[in-house]
């Protein structure tokens, strides 16, 4: 069974179709690039997946039953804006994610938190925006799940926050499961992919192992991405 | 899970509204220290200035109250905490549970509040004289007891403000679903189920009261002549549990919509 499986979705505003036909399947204990240009509809998809969105028509499964109560058990999103609240410290922030998820490793979320130099009495508020989503990902990379799913963790940062992220992406998520990365940013994940998924105009227009795809059209990642959607 | 839920959605109503509770308790306490002396003309200035201010604040109460749980339900639900909730593992009628029932308990004791305030400010033994009086007069007249007035009472208020939550709800549900103009059709949309409530039970009253001419009376333009006691009795039960059955109903449609699934901007 696969880990999830998304069968002819489609996603439409009104009139304008955002998704078409998505078909897709991912397997467990991988690391898989959801690429594509701004707007192309990756947001979307991952937004389908988590349940922030209903598809116009079309399933998608976990482990093969519907998005609920299960799924979400099971899946650690990272999406790509800040969802804390931010009247509460971390400390809240902490003990609200150990209410609500039984797979949260608190230890590890400490762990990583006092790496980072921050007092746990912190407001989220009083943190800065890059701080924040550093947290963020700290607690989303604390849970022990089947899959991560992570919507452009390395948009608009600085290189060196961008190998905070992948590192702390790399050494904290469990073996097993498969992690999801959007991006647009190809060439600073490129070393870590296993698979790769090209999304344009709502359509997945390629979909392969990355080593294959290297060798098959001679090339990395990143520039077949920019020969594939050349302006 | 619903425990949980219910104590961060409590949390974040209670946080500000406690701050209202103390305001209000300290202006009404104020207010009662200065009314008792008497001999002062200033200080009697200062005493119907600061009764003002209790019973401004009695109101300020309630209007937080509602819009603290209508905007905690945008906030959570359809804002960017909506990206959280949605993604935490309970279920969709959970969520609203919770939110529902904050709704109810914070409204249950900001009423609770109001009358400790009034009580605080403006109990003698002259005035308790009167709201005997008056309630026992009404009392007599309902062939009923004092208890049972208040009871009543408080119940109608509680009903009437829960009516309106509900109504709020369901206008933001409705108005979340489509694509554009979410927030100014949430507004349209809560104001027209809130009349719908008051429609429908009126017009429920008035089907009834096409089987039985003494509720029918109530529509009739000579109704000082014709309202007894018993009428306007059974005219208010009949209210009552008209909106109880149509709180209950709103309850599970929102639920039934709420599951089909969100779309967050």
């Amino acid at each position: 069974m696969e880990l999830l499986e998304c069968k002819n979705i489609y996603k439409n505003y009104d009139e304008k179709q955002v998704l078409k036909d998505i078909n897709l399947k991912i397997p467990r204990g991988k690391i898989i690039g959801l690429l594509g240009k701004n707007g192309m509809g990756k947001t979307t998809l991952i937004k389908l997946i988590n349940d922030l969105l209903t598809p116009t028509s079309g399933e998608i499964l976990v482990n093969g039953k519907n998005i609920g109560i299960e799924s979400k058990r099971i899946i650690s999103y990272l999406p790509e804006r800040t969802y804390l609240d931010k009247s509460m410290t971390i400390k809240q922030t902490l003990k609200y994610f150990t209410d609500f998820y039984d797979n949260f490793d608190i230890k590890k979320a400490k762990r990583l938190i006092k790496d980072l130099d921050l007092e746990i009495d912190t407001k989220i508020s009083k943190m800065s925006k890059g701080m924040q989503e550093k947290l963020q990902l700290i607690l989303v990379m604390s849970r022990n799940v089947e899959l991560y799913i992570l919507d452009e963790p390395l948009g608009g940062v600085d290189p060196a926050t961008r190998d905070y992220i992948l590192d702390t992406i790399l050494n904290n998520f469990n073996e097993d499961a498969s992690v999801i990365i959007s991006t647009h940013l190809i060439s600073d994940i490129e070393r870590i992919l296993d698979e790769v998924i090209f999304i344009d105009k709502g359509k997945i227009i390629l979909s392969s192992n990355a080593d294959k795809l290297r060798e098959k059209e001679k090339g990395s990642i990143d520039e077949i991405f920019r020969r594939m959607f050349k302006c | 899970m619903l425990g949980k839920c219910l104590k961060y959605d409590l949390k974040y109503v209670y946080k500000v509204l406690i701050v209202f509770y103390l305001i209000d308790i300290i202006f009404a306490i104020f207010t009662r220290i200065l009314f008792s002396f008497d001999n002062s003309f200033m200080l009697h200035i200062l005493a119907l200035i600061s009764s003002g201010t209790t019973i401004s604040f009695m109101f300020s109460i309630i209007i937080n109250n509602l819009m603290r749980v209508w905007a905690r339900f945008v906030k959570n639900v359809y804002g960017d905490e909506s990206y959280l909730t949605h993604t935490l593992p309970i279920s969709k009628s959970t969520i609203y549970t919770s939110k529902f029932l904050s709704s109810i308990i914070t409204m249950f004791t900001s009423i609770l509040v109001i009358i400790l305030c009034v009580f605080i400010t403006y109990y003698s033994k002259e005035n308790l004289e009167v709201l005997k009086n008056t309630l026992q007069f009404f009392a007599t007249t309902m062939n009923s007891t004092t208890i049972k007035v208040i009871l009543t009472a408080f119940f109608v208020m509680f009903l009437e403000f829960t009516t309106i939550l509900q109504a709020g709800f369901t206008g933001l549900l409705l108005g979340h679903r489509s694509n554009n103009l979410k927030m100014c059709k949430s507004i349209l949309y809560g104001f027209l189920n809130y009349l719908f409530v008051i429609a429908i039970s009126v017009l429920i009253i008035y089907i009834i009261g096409l089987f039985n001419p003494s509720i029918l009376a109530l529509f009739n333009s000579n109704i000082n002549k014709t309202l007894t006691v018993d009428i306007v009795k059974t005219a208010l039960v009949l209210g009552i549990c008209l909106y109880v059955i149509l709180i209950g109903i709103y309850y599970y449609i929102d639920i039934k919509v709420f599951k089909k699934g969100v779309n967050v901007d």
